[in-house]
């Protein structure tokens, strides 16, 4: 409207225009044709008054150049008035045909008075008849000038009339089409400016974050065009921002879960978080973990868990067991399995549509049907349970309303999900398994130890009987023995200590290992106990020759021990160092106190201990090689003994020894902290 | 001379535990559980009892509580027979009112001087 009206104005202006400059050709093409008739007739006046004053000279003084002049000059107004005739309009022409013949009546006497002599009566009369025709000339002639004169200023008048006129008029359309490109300015700048700005500053509040804003619809087609692409792109937005919100969260839930998972070590606990947690994250309404049983041909339910109760009790099976084939397939294939339609698929009876193994070629069998139609599964999503190519299982979800179907980002999520508790599941159950071995080796090595115990304590009572009739026949208290009996007698008694031995030495091994004792712990003083010791072994080293010394502290060494114990750490090294000495060998006992322990040592000059052998030393029932070879009695439990003694007092024992050249085995205990600064020897 | 009960259920012990202090010159009566043994104390005077802690029916230290719950015999000598020297029975023993304990295998010879010795000991 604007528009047209703007175009209205500027083609009256340009009409204006035209008509304008038509006027002013028209006036300056009329003024042309009036100007030079004028100046031609104002000309024609001045060559025929110059011709009357040349005549009229010669007719006065008789100069014959004034005649001559006249003569020369007689011609000249003829050409000027066919001139005039030319340019002349319709009325001046006219006029200028009257002067023509006046002329021409004027040249008839003036050319006879240039022939009349001058001063003469005839030359008289010429002149007066002369003056009489030029003044009638002279008239025409001053009244084609009067009009002519006339006409100009007339034109000139118009002219200036109409071009103040057209100016007026264009100025009036100037202003009027400035006005209007105001109008049509703002006008513009409202339909097209204004929805502009609102949308790009819609597209600022979006880009800065502010995903609620939108523009308005407003403006010419294509301003709204633009707001509605804006606006669509910021819905598209939105959709894909709460996705990824969805995604973020669930994303979440899933770290979550598998963090509880991986805490967890004991399967049930396990099963119970990982059912719980992914039910809530996932608002399910119902979570099965179906876990594979070693060697079963079912997996069944391990766990259940409704968005209405919570875990189910592990009796309840909502949903039959499934073969191991299809959890197999189904692991194999690594993929979830899910249908946003269950009993759509379901009421066909056939097979169930891209799933795993029998079910995706015979469907479901009749209990599982029954069983999802009891539940009011609609949207179910299977995922399989599984560590590197071990199946574990199945995590099944379920939901019971058609307008909550498992969607993409939810999919992917229950996945990593699956993959989580599967590598958790793998642990628990490595550990659950491990724990039951190490539960069984625990009971194993406790009926080992029960078992040691009783049949040490059996062999007790035969063992009286053997070494009490013993005693009586070698007391001769039935009657004198002859010397081979009394030979034999020995050698049953022999081996009747041995067994003693043995056994008493398993039955303390047996009851150190257990823990049995070894607990009890008072302060007990080192060098009363190696002088007890000493006192104890020396009858047995004065029998075999062999002399005991012992260099102990004057004052007391105090140690937190279990006095039993030391004292039979005492009596196996002085009892090995007897045994292995020749007669006429050295055994020496020392005890001490250095670097803040007690230090605790047996030497003797025996026999030693090969080198190669002192790896061994403490294996149980290990004899070195030349003990053996010299047929001297024992068990290989000693030493045992004393190094598990030794290291349950939180000591250690060393043995420094070499073939031939006797042996040293050094104890190193703590000192007891309340006996203070402990004393040299 | 004394009157000295043995009770254990191993008869081949029960003989040697007899023959031995028979040798030494004591009055035995061997039986072979816990009843029998309260039996003879009821029924005969006594000394000394050695009694094996491990028997069918009444143990060792069943026999001993209930000869020191019982007035006649809350002092009669009571020496405890064991095979398990250091797991408590010595303990349970002496809180029994066992007056002495023997660990198994023993030497008679061993068994006749720890009679004499508690015997001395009660005479005193």
């Amino acid at each position: 409207m604007t528009f047209g009206l703007l175009v209205a104005v500027l083609l009256l202006l340009g009409v204006g225009s035209l008509v304008t400059s038509w006027v002013v050709v028209e006036l300056h093409s009329r003024t042309t044709r009036v100007e030079p008739v004028l100046n031609e007739n104002t000309r024609l006046r001045d060559q025929v008054t110059r011709m009357t004053r040349a005549v009229r000279t010669y007719l006065l003084t008789g100069d014959a150049a004034a005649r001559s002049d006249y003569l020369r000059i007689r011609g000249e107004p003829f050409v000027t008035l066919a001139q005039a005739r030319e340019i002349a309009t319709p009325s001046a022409r006219r006029n200028l045909d009257v002067q023509d013949r006046q002329l021409g009546a004027y040249v008839q006497v003036s050319d006879q008075q240039a022939e009349a002599a001058p001063g003469s009566a005839d030359a008289r009369r010429l002149t007066t008849e002369a003056t009489q025709r030029f003044s009638a000339f002279d008239r025409t002639n001053r009244r084609l000038d009067a009009v002519l004169t006339g006409d100009r200023e007339r034109l000139e008048d118009g002219a200036q009339n109409f071009l103040f006129g057209s100016s007026l008029a264009i100025g009036v359309l100037l202003t009027a089409g400035g006005t209007l490109s105001v109008f049509a300015a703002v006008r513009t700048t409202r339909s097209l400016t204004r929805p502009l700005q609102s949308t790009a500053a819609t597209l600022d509040r979006l880009a800065s974050g502010d995903h609620s804003a939108r523009a308005v619809a407003a403006g010419p087609l294509e301003i709204s065009t633009v707001a509605r692409s804006v606006n669509a792109l910021a819905d598209e937005s939105d959709r894909l921002r709460a996705i990824e919100q969805e995604r973020a969260r669930l994303a979440q839930v899933a770290r979550d879960i598998g963090i509880r998972v991986r805490e967890r070590l004991d399967v049930d606990d396990l099963l119970d978080a990982a059912c719980a947690g992914i039910g809530e994250g996932l608002e399910a309404d119902h979570v099965f973990v179906l876990l594979a049983e070693e060697d079963g041909p079912l997996v069944r339910v391990a766990r259940s868990w409704t968005a209405d109760r919570g875990l189910l009790p592990p009796e309840e099976q909502p949903i039959p067991p499934v073969p191991l084939d299809v959890v197999r397939e189904h692991y194999r294939q690594g993929r979830a399995w899910c249908r946003n339609d269950l009993p759509a698929v379901l009421a066909e009876g056939a097979a169930l549509p891209g799933a795993p193994g029998s079910y995706g070629e015979a469907g479901l069998p009749p209990d599982a049907r029954a069983a999802a139609e009891k539940l009011g599964l609609v949207n179910v999503l299977v995922v399989p349970i599984g560590v590197a190519d071990q199946p574990l299982g199945a995590l099944f979800l379920a939901r019971t309303r058609p307008d909550r179907p498992w969607r993409e980002v939810e999919i992917d999520i229950s996945e990593s999900m699956a993959s989580g508790v599967g590598r958790a599941l793998h642990t628990a159950l490595l550990y659950q398994r491990e724990t039951q071995l190490v539960e069984k080796l625990r009971a194993l090595d406790q009926a080992k130890s029960d078992f040691l115990s009783t049949v040490s304590h059996e062999l007790r009572t035969p063992l009286t009987s053997i070494v009490g009739y013993i005693e009586l026949l070698e007391d001769e208290e039935t009657g004198p023995l002859t010397p081979p009996q009394r030979h034999m007698l020995d050698i049953v008694d022999r081996n009747a200590n041995r067994l003693r031995a043995l056994i008493e030495d398993l039955l303390t091994l047996s009851r150190i290992e257990s823990g049995v004792f070894g607990s009890r712990r008072e302060p007990v003083d080192l060098c009363r106990l190696v002088a007890s010791a000493t006192d104890a072994i020396r009858p047995a080293a004065e029998s075999a020759s062999v002399t005991v010394e012992k260099h102990v502290p004057d004052r007391p060494l105090v140690l937190e021990a279990d006095s039993d114990q030391l004292d039979r750490v005492l009596m196996n090294l002085l009892s090995n160092a007897v045994k292995f000495t020749p007669a006429g060998g050295k055994v020496t006992v020392r005890a001490g106190a250095r670097d803040g322990q007690a230090v605790l040592s047996v030497s003797d000059t025996g026999i030693g201990i090969p080198e190669a052998e002192q790896q061994k030393l403490f294996q149980r029932f290990f004899r070195a090689s030349n003990a053996t070879e010299a047929a001297i009695p024992g068990t290989g439990l000693g030493l045992t003994i004393v190094r598990t003694i030794v290291a349950n007092h939180g000591g250690e024992l060393e043995v420094d020894s070499g073939e031939g050249r006797g042996t040293t085995f050094t104890a190193r205990l703590p000192i007891a902290t309340s006996s203070g600064a402990a004393s040299r020897d | 001379m004394a009157h000295v009960l043995i009770a254990d259920d191993d008869a081949d012990i029960r003989d040697l535990v007899a023959f031995k202090l028979t040798q030494s010159g004591h009055q035995v009566a061997a039986v072979e559980d816990g009843l029998a043994a309260l039996r003879v104390v009821r029924d005969q005077p006594l000394d000394l009892a050695l009694l094996d802690i491990r028997m069918p029916g009444l143990s060792g230290l069943d026999v001993c509580r209930e000869l020191r719950s019982a007035p006649g015999t809350a002092s009669l000598p009571v020496i405890l027979i064991t095979a398990r020297s250091q797991e408590g029975d010595v303990e349970l023993g002496f809180a029994a009112g066992a007056d002495d304990y023997i660990v198994k295998p023993f030497s008679p010879r061993e068994l006749s001087s720890r009679v004499n010795a508690v015997l001395a000991r009660v005479e005193r």
